[in-house]
């Protein structure tokens, strides 16, 4: 009978596709769309067991684990290195539950596993103006030349912790507890608001 | 009105007409100008009233130090007091206005001051108005408030919005001058990441002010053109209409761009000012230097005005306060306002030099008189007649319509010792100087006393070299543009004229004169920090920008020390005022904090919820009916949940999932009590201490397997908790191998409670409910609705048969909606935090309202929790005697004899017939609820010797609302204390 359930997103009635803010003749300065279904896990290395984790990520996932402010993705599964021995995992799209599952199932001796795929709201920002408006919120060097593609950084935009991963020269995946998903949506909408924003 | 504008020249654009009014009259400026140069340009000299004595008062200045010309901008929300002329573009349908003034700016009744001025003279408010001393906030205070001020508010919401932005670059150059321009240009040549900041809204500092030449052409092409470059390159970002405005720990900078404060009415997309936070590897100060007036009689007379301002309303504005002009100077810069103002076609009457030794400097046939001092100033509100001087053989006049004044140059330190630094008096240069302490912070140029033209342009290259390679690149030497480059004179400072036979002011903006110094160093306040609070010297807006060199010469003259000893005041952030609405940021009403939904918010709203803020998070407090009050809701809600079956919300509860071969060690260590043999599907009831012993929180944990537990705290104390575990493990015991991570948003949690509450959730649980299989305290790991992964804990916060059902959190509406639906038949309603408080009071369970951080276990009837088997945090101190004295307080029911008279928690517990003190004080009321089940108001409350004292009477004592009852003390458990409910 869970087929039936929908999962249903904390920004759920809050995405209404359309463009927003100043209107710029270049265009919206940046798009925001919700990643959802989005499978999400935390994963802990068990004690001393790190090196174990890292090959073994390496043979099922094909992952490099990255270190803290690191992020790898292969097929469609991301890890980003929230803090030492720490990452969260990410898998757009995935089936309910099944990252978890699969982790759980081959790293469950090396590592807690906990399913954050309800817990977490996945979002993103991409555009000319991205960097621009998320330096609005944050205190992380965002300069290109600084923060790259491949890199994240666990950080606050408007007192709400969040984990800002750059997935492109101007693409960035956030994100934050659901609790404070749809504050933090609007937030990010408003900080937008100066290049205009397009909701997908 | 003497003021005028030039038919031609100045930088400003003549094609545009600007309309604007001003105390509403409505005048044209063009673009490019400043309010005040385009109030010029119209003849209005007269710009403001002074703070004290309503002196009339126009500009003094060009620029940010401006104490004179204070206007309210706007109208409405956006009215803004206190803007400086000086500072504000004009825009199309600016409306300015006069401030402190009454009626009007032309007759204002407050000049009457000036009459009085004797009596006010420093600290005149604490002689004057000593006695009797409660007439001084009633009467006298408000009286001076009205009569000495500045602007007002509108006291309407502001409708515009403001921004914060972090950015970071290698190297943070201050300032757009030529010293400026030269260091970002070398900086950005080494390929460092630039920001160049600038507070004016056209680059180019004094080269747009000046008539200098720089590579053969005019000053301002030249700035023009690099500016152009620097636009171009890609590592630098310009900021122009940006103030640095303070310099903090680590190279960090604080800016204030005001980026639609030139416009009438703002996009609403963009905000007017942005707040930034600049991180900077290094900074080149090259914030210039700011010219020092004199003191002598009359010298804040509309038309008086420093050299340099007077250049630069000539030079970029094309405007001038009178059609002839003096000049008084202790400096070169004198000569070349005499020199600018002829060749603009200004009358100049005569330099007056306070040097007896002037050197030779070219005055442009303008004739010097060496040796002489200005004494007064023949002026009023509408302009200047003439000056006095003495060359030493008696006063004599000399007609002029305007004064040029320089008393020499002083760097502008300020962000030189934001940080606690102070600048130091150099006896060659007759100025302060930066200090060097913070090799991030490179003061260049002007701002490192360096006069000349050339010799900054040379200094600004150096200067952007050695920062780039502070911020590690590699530099090549950066040519440099040829410009002038003679030899400047300095001279020792003329402080005071002392012969002078006006009012001499030291600090315009707060009407202090050069006689209120000596008196305060009479008087006692003879340190530079006690004369600024007694005179009020270098106060206000522009904290004495202007005026505190010469407060300081002065001081050193009157006590007989020398500009050292006596030193500046503390140079503090900000550099010019910031608006509390920049400070506030994007964070102003509802996104003043964040707010936490719960996964079931949505649900709860279509059941009609109304909402309560808890922390950061709404939960759902009632669920009316038409016509309820929250108490009826409540009432109904309470009797519905212990007769039939209820659902609650408790999804903000604190969860933290851990796991780890050492985690049941790990617990046990975090509670008090015993959780080492804690069997596999099972919850208990935890309680931790703070390592100072008193309780902290408290929760349940279930263990889901052998190494797996789920952990539960209250609402209120979820992230502490989390805090405190992550400390444990990091810092006490890193050597267990046990991880957590907090699930409080993964699941969406409900309380399912009442005698129903079994068959309700029997119908779409997958697992045995009766007691023998899932008895009380049970936890198990299940499937709702056929599939969805969930968890099920047997615990009751009601004291009803009751489940605590967890569900992933995008699930949690359809499956609340699920147990409605199965409730139907039973009656099932939804209880909000109302009802769930009441029935917790009614069991006597405590909350963060008993446990407050000041009460103990066995304060609260839990001291049989404290294990005496193991240690775990908090147990040491514990023990402290006095946190085991019977004469603590203890955890009692409280019920008033008339079981309908409300009271309050807060309420003090005093003894029948005692009069209610901190002596007589036995104990306070934690919780109060109206209980359904008794049909009367009860609370919990802490009482010296509660357990002993059941039975008894006592008096409530609620002084704040002034009701006080009767009530009796009870045991704290009133409803069902044979728990024959939960365990059913």
């Amino acid at each position: 009978m869970a087929e039936m359930l929908t999962q249903i997103s904390a920004l759920d009635d809050m995405i209404v596709p359309g463009r927003y803010g100043r209107s710029l003749p270049q265009g919206p300065g940046v798009a925001l769309t919700l990643v959802h279904p989005c499978e999400v896990a935390v994963v802990i290395a068990a004690k001393g067991k790190g090196r174990a984790l890292a090959a073994a990520v390496k043979k099922d996932f094909g992952l490099d684990l990255p270190g803290m402010g690191g992020s790898a993705t292969a097929r469609g599964v991301s890890l980003h290195g929230t803090a030492p021995e720490q990452w969260l995992a990410v898998a757009p799209g995935a089936a309910a539950g099944s990252l978890a599952a699969k982790l759980e199932k081959k790293l469950g001796t090396m590592a807690m596993v906990t399913d954050q795929s309800h817990g977490r709201t996945v979002m993103r920002i991409e555009g000319p103006r991205a960097r621009d408006v998320l330096a609005k919120g944050t205190a992380v060097d965002l300069r290109p030349t600084s923060f790259k593609p491949g890199m994240c950084a666990a950080t606050q935009i408007g007192h709400v912790g969040v984990l800002i991963a750059c997935t492109g020269p101007d693409s960035f995946e956030l994100s934050v507890l659901r609790s404070f998903a749809e504050g933090f949506w609007l937030g990010i909408c408003e900080l937008a608001l100066e290049w205009g924003y397009e909701v997908r | 009105m003497s003021s005028f504008r030039f038919d031609t020249g100045g930088l400003i654009d003549r094609s545009s007409v600007i309309d604007f009014s001003f105390d509403g009259k409505m005048l044209q400026g063009h673009g490019g100008d400043t309010l005040a140069s385009a109030l010029l340009a119209n003849g209005q000299l007269l710009m403001a009233r002074s703070f004290k004595y309503h002196r009339p008062r126009s500009v003094i200045t060009a620029g940010a130090a401006e104490p004179n010309a204070l206007m309210e901008i706007g109208e409405g929300g956006r009215l803004e007091p206190n803007t400086r002329a000086t500072m504000q573009e004009l825009y199309d349908g600016l409306v300015a206005k006069s401030q402190n003034r009454w009626p009007t700016l032309d007759r204002d009744f407050g000049a009457i001051n000036s009459i009085a001025s004797s009596l006010f003279v420093a600290g005149f408010y604490y002689k004057t108005f000593m006695w009797p001393k409660k007439f001084w906030e009633a009467i006298y205070e408000p009286i001076i408030r009205r009569a000495a001020g500045l602007g007002h508010l509108s006291h309407e919401d502001d409708p515009d919005r403001y921004e914060k932005a972090y950015a970071h670059c290698d190297v943070l150059v201050v300032g757009s001058g030529p010293t400026g321009l030269m260091a970002a240009l070398s900086a950005a040549r080494s390929g460092a990441s630039v920001i160049l900041a600038d507070e004016h809204a056209a680059c180019g500092g004094s080269l747009l002010r000046e008539r200098e030449e720089i590579a053969g052409q005019p000053g301002h092409e030249w700035a023009a053109e690099t500016l152009a470059e620097l636009a171009a390159m890609k590592n630098v970002r310009l900021m122009a209409r940006t103030t640095v405005i303070g310099a903090y720990d680590q190279s960090v900078f604080g800016a204030l761009e005001r980026v639609q404060k030139h416009v009438a009415v703002p996009d609403h997309d963009v905000p007017v000012e942005k707040l930034w936070r600049i991180m900077a590897r290094s900074c080149v100060m090259a914030t210039g230097a700011e010219e020092r007036p004199i003191v002598f009689g009359g010298n804040d007379r509309p038309g008086v005005m420093t050299a340099s301002a007077m250049r630069a309303y000539a030079n970029q504005y094309a405007v001038a306060a009178g059609r002839s002009a003096c000049v008084f100077t202790a400096s070169d810069s004198g000569y070349r306002t005499a020199r600018d103002m002829k060749a603009h076609g200004v009358h100049v009457e005569a330099i007056i030099d306070a040097r007896s030794d002037a050197p030779a400097i070219e005055t442009g046939g303008v004739p010097v008189i060496t040796g002489a001092v200005v004494t007064n100033v023949d002026g009023g509100k509408h302009g200047m007649k003439g000056i006095e001087i003495d060359r030493g053989s008696g006063h004599e006049t000399i007609p002029c319509q305007s004064l040029a004044m320089s008393g020499g140059w002083s760097p502008v330190v300020h962000l030189a010792c934001h940080q606690g630094a102070r600048p130091s008096w150099d006896e060659d240069e007759y100025c302060f100087m930066p200090p060097q302490d913070n090799p991030a912070i490179i003061p260049a140029g002007s701002a490192n006393a360096i006069w000349s033209l050339g010799k900054c342009l040379a200094d600004g290259a150096a200067r952007g070299e050695q920062a780039a390679r502070l911020a590690g690149f590699k530099t090549t030497k950066t040519p440099v543009p040829k410009a002038r480059d003679d030899t400047s004179h300095t001279s020792a400072p003329v402080w005071w004229v002392k012969q002078s036979t006006g009012k001499q002011f030291v600090d315009y903006q707060n009407d202090v004169t050069a006689k209120d110094l000596p008196l305060a160093a009479r008087e006692g306040y003879d340190h530079i920090e006690l004369a600024k609070r007694y005179t009020t010297s270098g106060m206000a807006t522009d904290q004495g920008k202007l005026g505190n060199v010469n407060a300081i010469g002065i001081l050193a003259d009157a006590t007989g020390k020398d500009m050292h000893e006596i030193g500046t005041t503390t140079f503090r952030p900000f550099y010019t005022p910031v608006s509390f609405g920049a400070l506030g940021g994007q964070h102003v009403g509802e996104h003043f904090a964040p707010v936490r939904m719960s996964p079931l918010h949505n649900w709860a709203a279509d059941l009609g919820a109304e909402f309560v803020e808890t922390g950061l998070w709404y939960r759902s407090s009632w669920f009316p009916r038409e016509g309820d009050d929250w108490l009826a809701a409540m009432t109904r809600e309470v009797l519905n949940t212990r007769a039939h079956v209820g659902i609650c919300d408790v999804s903000t509860l604190g969860k933290i999932d851990i796991k780890g071969s050492d985690a049941t060690e790990f617990i046990n260590r975090l509670y008090s009590n015993a959780f080492a043999k804690l069997p596999v599907g099972k919850a208990r009831y935890g309680l931790m201490l703070r390592e100072d012993g008193f309780v902290g929180d408290d929760g349940t944990t279930s263990r889901l397997s052998d190494t797996h537990y789920f952990m539960t705290t209250t609402t209120g104390h979820a992230a502490e908790t989390m805090r405190d575990i992550e400390f444990a493990h990091q810092a006490l015991w890193p050597e267990l191998d046990v991880q957590y991570a907090s699930v409080t948003d993964q699941w969406a949690q409900m309380a399912i409670a009442g005698p129903k509450a079994r068959d309700v959730l029997g119908a779409i649980v997958d697992t045995n409910l009766s007691n023998e299989a899932f008895g009380f305290l049970a936890a198990k790991q299940v499937k709702v609705l056929g599939s969805v992964p969930a968890m099920l804990f047997r615990i009751s916060f009601s004291g009803e048969l009751a489940y605590e059902l967890a569900v992933p959190a995008g699930y949690g509406e359809a499956v609340a909606n699920a147990i409605m639906h199965a409730g139907e038949p039973y009656g099932i309603g939804p209880y909000g935090l109302e009802a769930l408080s009441a029935m917790r009071v009614e069991k006597g369970f405590v909350t963060h309202n008993e446990i407050n951080g000041r009460v103990t276990a066995g304060d609260v009837g839990m001291g049989r929790m404290l294990s005496k088997k193991k240690d775990y945090i908090g147990r040491m101190m514990s023990e402290r005697d006095g946190l085991n004295d019977p004469e603590r307080e203890q955890l009692v029911g409280v019920k008033p004899l008339n079981p309908a008279n409300r009271f309050r928690a807060g309420s003090h517990l005093v003894n029948p017939g005692d009069k209610a003190s901190l002596k007589t004080d036995q104990g306070y009321v934690s919780s109060v609820a109206y209980s359904p089940m008794l049909d009367s108001w009860i609370g919990l409350a802490m009482l010296k010797h509660g357990r002993e004292r059941h039975g008894e009477r006592i008096m409530l004592w609620d002084g704040l609302r002034d009701v006080h009852m009767e009530a009796e003390v009870c045991d704290p458990v009133f409803f069902d204390p044979a728990q024959e409910k939960a365990h059913g």
